[in-house]
């Protein structure tokens, strides 16, 4: 079915840069998981307003690549996204999607485990709560990091990091949501206001000013949706290496490369930071993927795929993987729990010697010597 | 007094906006004011004649025109009231359609808006007083700034007329970039020679001072009297005595490795060098930071040896030359974009990677591979050419750089000829639009093959077995959707050549601050309109080919002439009229500290003694008019004859 928008509806949904695109293809030819048929053609039947269901929109992962290849500023992952809200607003989302998005609604997170747990990692860690203490910071845990095993180590780690640096900080516990910012890249605004709303309410109950988070999905949310003070836990520690407080006595001694995330590269300019934080670590020799910093490809945990997993014929995570492979890498570095998450299970799945370790648990090892 | 108040409605421009019957009433309202008219069009003669017939039976002395900016008409209404008799200067202009009816959304506010531009134009112009212009002689001499295709016509053609030319070349010949071409489109006419005869003809006017290796380091006086500084650079070989027999090129010791300019890099000459065979002056130049004898002091001097003309001179200087003309050609040409700013398309990382000049260089008989196309040592089997390089990029460039998209054809026309490769032109929308540009590429869409798409990656990392040993035979992969079919190909090629932007010469900035004329938003001179004077930059100083923006030969040549005859004009009548809206000082008032002195952008002031007191004089002929002196005075004493305090306050207080 061919529907031409009306004019509001195009207001509605249009954005500014889409006149700008001269249909060049670069972000369909840049696109590491394109099949050809996405961004440059759906962005000319945007323009037009001729909108039919285009399954293919679900492939892109808004991982921002084909806006820094564009010479028109027309910002292509924000096509992708309009196409996205009125896909939702259509009620035609695939099923792997609609998961993600029941999963949040029901459970405010993307696994759909039960709210109750959120708080069960902490259960043998002395970790301050807001019911219990002031608190200057509030350590925003995020899902990942608060459900999912291949992450919990690294959780645990921050815990004790910030425990020893005396940090005024609390977890919500329980009482955290999820930050919406998967769901408002996937188009689905209205969820998205819920849970703003919701966690404003929760900061608000608590006296909430300032957030430290690791997630960089949520640092991104909190940072430009929300306009909230953030800071990245990298941030933090970065400032302690600098000024002495954290002493990295012990030797690392492999060849690491660091993958960037979407969220902290492309979408907040963040690309030496973990860079520094790496190369101050003792014997640690910091080499370069052939795509880096603004031409890194994404881990295909983004837009809602971290759920169920990427369901597209390319999986970007090998590619990624072969990347770090080719430079002889032997530990892929990440500081993002979604790209951790994806990463790992494409280097067993090509079956190889490479590991992926957070910059926090690469940190931690050479603070205490343990840990890996 | 007497005010004629008339009202343009400019077509639908301003009467399709504001409410004109309103302004009319409103107008007859205003005091003084006895006559209120509207019309159409009030530039045409018509509305002219309007004027012209309430001037003389209704007897007005001043009048105001509500219209357009005074940029464009002002110069028409102030003849108006001189051929009726009227000082030009009792004139004022209400700006309501640039300010007003072009700008503005609501009907009704911008009516009211336009009232308070007629009543405060009322006001102001019963303040102005009769003003005298002035004339000045002209200086019957040019300078023209640039030596290729577009100073070389200008020269000519001002120095045909039997008026002399100052050219000034900051290279050590003229030629400019037409000069490293093979062929030139659409005609595919040698380039050599078609240019070398107008070189060869500059060198033999007699009308024509040429000054290669120079530039213009000041420049000081105003339209008809300009008085300008040149640098000469010393080439260390004499050339008029130089007989460009290359002995000495011949004899000098060092081996040529140091990367020519004119070759775009990609040929090597000697510190002691002709940049091209046909070059003029037909004398060679020593580089003195390259030179053995000026680096060691340790050299056998073999060139000065074998110098029969005893043309060598290590003892040249530096001079400094000062000349008077009337009239400035700017004619600075373009340099290219450089595309190593566009990682991805690895530029200087790949051997693989041409620019569109280093190609023309190895098409060229005389350039470093005498005529032959080699990558890595062979002959290429498939080429690609991409368009846009730079250009038409939010990144990078915004603008088009216009020829590109022609010579890149052109090219792949002269690609396939010689090599019989196969060729890809990539381009986002073909622009070919002068005459018999259709048809040649027309003619070369049989002989290439033309992909509607923006490359996006030239990479040497293979995907698969296949592109690993196209890598392992030295072929790059060109990615890019072809945007017509809808399809990502990873295409393999010898050889990539990229067609840059084109972008002003080094030392274009230099030179505004030099002239005072202002640049354009992408750094070109700025023509003072782009339709109907897009030659002329400030009085007296014009402007041709790509200094102004991109263009190709045959319109940086017609425009070269069009400034050439603006000149022309100039020195044939043999003055200039001065506009006299200029700052003058009260000598009562002003105490003489000078402090207008150094905020003079024309340095038309400065301080004297007049019976034995000091007194800042501005010299009328250089200055502008810009009134930066009057604001500045702090006792007042510098007064602007258009602007002075009165009628500024009689316009302000009237539009509050």
């Amino acid at each position: 079915m061919v529907e031409v928008l009306s004019e509001s509806y195009q207001n509605k949904f249009g954005y500014e840069g889409l006149t700008r695109c001269y249909q060049c293809g670069n972000c369909t030819a840049i696109c590491p998981v394109s099949d050809g048929r996405f961004p440059r053609r759906l962005i000319a039947h945007l323009r037009w307003g001729r909108i039919e269901r285009f399954d293919e929109v679900w492939l892109c992962l808004q991982c921002k690549l084909c806006d820094e290849f564009c010479p028109r500023d027309t910002n292509p992952s924000l096509a992708m996204q309009t196409l996205k809200r009125i896909s939702v607003e259509n009620g035609s989302v695939p099923p792997h999607i609609g998961e993600f998005l029941m999963n949040v609604y029901r459970r405010r997170n993307p696994w759909g485990h039960s709210r109750m747990k959120r708080g069960e990692w902490m259960k043998d860690l002395n970790v301050p709560t807001v019911k219990d203490c002031e608190f200057d910071w509030l350590w925003f845990v995020g899902c990942a990091n608060s459900f999912d095993s291949r992450v919990l180590g690294v959780t645990e780690k921050i815990a004790r990091i910030l425990n020893e640096l005396e940090i005024s900080y609390a977890v919500l516990g329980r009482d955290e949501g999820c930050c919406g910012n998967d769901v408002k890249r996937i188009g689905e605004d209205g969820l998205f206001e819920l849970l703003m709303e919701e966690n404003f309410k929760v900061f608000k109950r608590y006296g909430v000013e300032r957030i430290i988070t690791h997630s960089p999905h949520c640092y991104n949310t909190f940072k430009n949706d929300y306009n909230i003070e953030v800071k990245l836990f990298l941030e933090l520690l970065h400032d302690f290496i600098n000024d002495g407080s954290v002493e990295l006595k012990h030797e690392f001694k492999k060849v690491v490369t660091y993958h960037d995330s979407c969220f902290l590269g492309r979408y907040n300019n963040i690309y030496e930071l973990p860079r520094e934080i790496l190369r101050s670590v003792p014997g640690l020799k910091l080499v370069e993927m052939r795509s880096n910093r603004r031409t890194s490809i994404c881990c295909g945990g983004g837009a809602g795929n971290i759920a169920v997993g990427y369901q597209g014929k390319v999986q970007p995570s090998i590619l990624r993987v072969k990347e770090a492979l080719d430079v002889n890498a032997d530990v892929l570095a990440v500081a993002c729990p979604f790209c951790k998450i994806m990463l790992e299970e494409a280097s067993k799945s090509v079956n190889c010697n490479l590991k992926v370790l957070d910059v926090v648990d690469i940190v931690y090892h050479s603070m205490y010597g343990e840990g890996l | 007094m007497r005010v004629g108040v008339y009202i343009c409605h400019c077509g639908f421009n301003i009467a399709g906006f504001l409410d004109i019957d309103e302004l009319v009433r409103y107008a007859e309202s205003l005091n003084d004011v006895v006559i209120v008219r509207d019309y159409r069009f009030m530039c045409s003669n018509p509305g002219q004649e309007l004027i012209r017939d309430d001037i003389e039976k209704l007897n007005l002395d001043r009048v105001v025109v509500a219209a357009c900016s005074p940029n464009l008409h002002e110069a028409t209404f102030r003849r108006v009231l001189s051929e009726s008799g009227l000082n030009p200067f009792f004139l004022q202009i209400a700006n309501i359609r640039e300010q007003c009816s072009w700008v503005h959304s609501d009907k009704v506010k911008a009516t009211e808006k336009a009232k308070r531009i007629i009543r405060s134009a009322v006001e102001r112009v019963k303040h102005h007083t009769a003003l005298e212009s002035k004339r000045v002689n002209v200086i019957p001499r040019v300078l023209v700034i640039g030596g290729g295709i577009a100073g070389i016509s200008a020269s000519l053609l001002i120095a045909e007329a039997g008026v002399e030319v100052y050219l000034v070349e900051r290279e050590p010949t003229i030629g400019g970039n037409m000069a490293k071409f093979d062929k030139v489109f659409p005609t595919l006419d040698c380039a050599a020679c078609i240019l070398t005869p107008k070189m060869t003809a500059v060198k033999e006017n007699p009308n024509i001072k040429l000054y290669t290796n120079s530039e213009v380091v000041e420049v000081r006086g105003s339209v008809g009297n300009f008085k300008v500084k040149i640098r000469v650079k010393p080439r260390f070989i004499d050339e008029d005595a130089c007989t460009g027999c290359m002995e000495c090129v011949d004899s000098c010791l060092y081996y040529p490795t140091i990367p020519s300019k004119f070759d775009e890099k990609i040929g090597f000459r000697k510190p002691i060098y002709m940049p091209f065979p046909q070059a003029i002056p037909n004398t060679p130049i020593i580089n003195p930071d390259e030179c053995l004898y000026f680096i060691t002091n340790k050299c056998p001097m073999y060139c000065e040896d074998v110098c029969e003309a005893d043309a060598i001179n290590f003892e040249q200087e530096e001079r400094i030359e000062e000349v008077e003309v009337g009239a400035i050609v700017i004619a600075t040409g373009y340099k290219l974009f450089d595309p190593s700013e566009i990682s991805e398309y690895g530029y200087g990382r790949y051997k693989n990677v041409f620019t569109a000049l280093q190609v023309e260089r190895m098409l060229n008989s005389t350039g470093p591979t005498g005529g032959r196309i080699v990558v890595n040592g062979r002959e290429p089997e498939r080429v690609a050419i991409v368009h846009c390089v730079g250009s038409r990029d939010e990144r990078y460039r915004r603008y088009c750089s216009r020829v590109c998209c022609m010579y890149s054809l052109k090219l792949a026309h002269l690609i396939k000829e010689r090599t019989n490769a196969e060729v890809y032109n990539f381009y986002i929308d073909m622009r070919a639009f002068g005459k018999g540009y259709e048809e040649f590429y027309r003619s070369v869409l049989e002989e290439v093959k033309v992909v509607r798409g923006k490359v996006a990656e030239i990479t040497d990392i293979p995907m698969n077995d296949d592109e690993r040993r196209e890598v392992e035979r030295g072929r790059v992969i060109v990615v890019f959707e072809d945007t017509l079919l809808g399809r990502v190909e990873r295409i393999p090629f010898d050889m990539v050549i990229l067609s840059p932007a084109i972008e002003p010469s080094d030392g274009t900035k230099e030179l505004a601050r030099i002239l005072k004329v202002s640049l354009d938003e992408n750094g070109f001179f700025r023509e003072i309109h782009p339709k109907l004077a897009p030659t002329v930059v400030a009085p007296g100083i014009f402007v041709c080919g790509c200094a102004q923006g991109p263009k190709d030969i045959q319109d940086s040549v017609a425009q070269a002439e069009s400034a050439a005859g603006q000149a022309l004009s100039m020195i044939n009548r043999g003055f200039v009229e001065l506009e006299p809206t200029t700052a003058y000082v009260d000598e009562e008032k002003c105490s003489g500290c000078g402090m207008c002195v150094p905020v003079c952008p024309f340095q038309a002031i400065e301080v004297v003694s007049v019976n034995g007191h000091v007194r800042a004089r501005i010299d009328e002929s250089l200055c502008m008019g810009c009134g930066v002196c009057a604001a500045s005075c702090p006792s007042r004493a510098i007064r602007h004859r258009l602007f002075e305090s009165e009628t500024i306050r009689a316009e302000i207080l009237s539009l509050l």
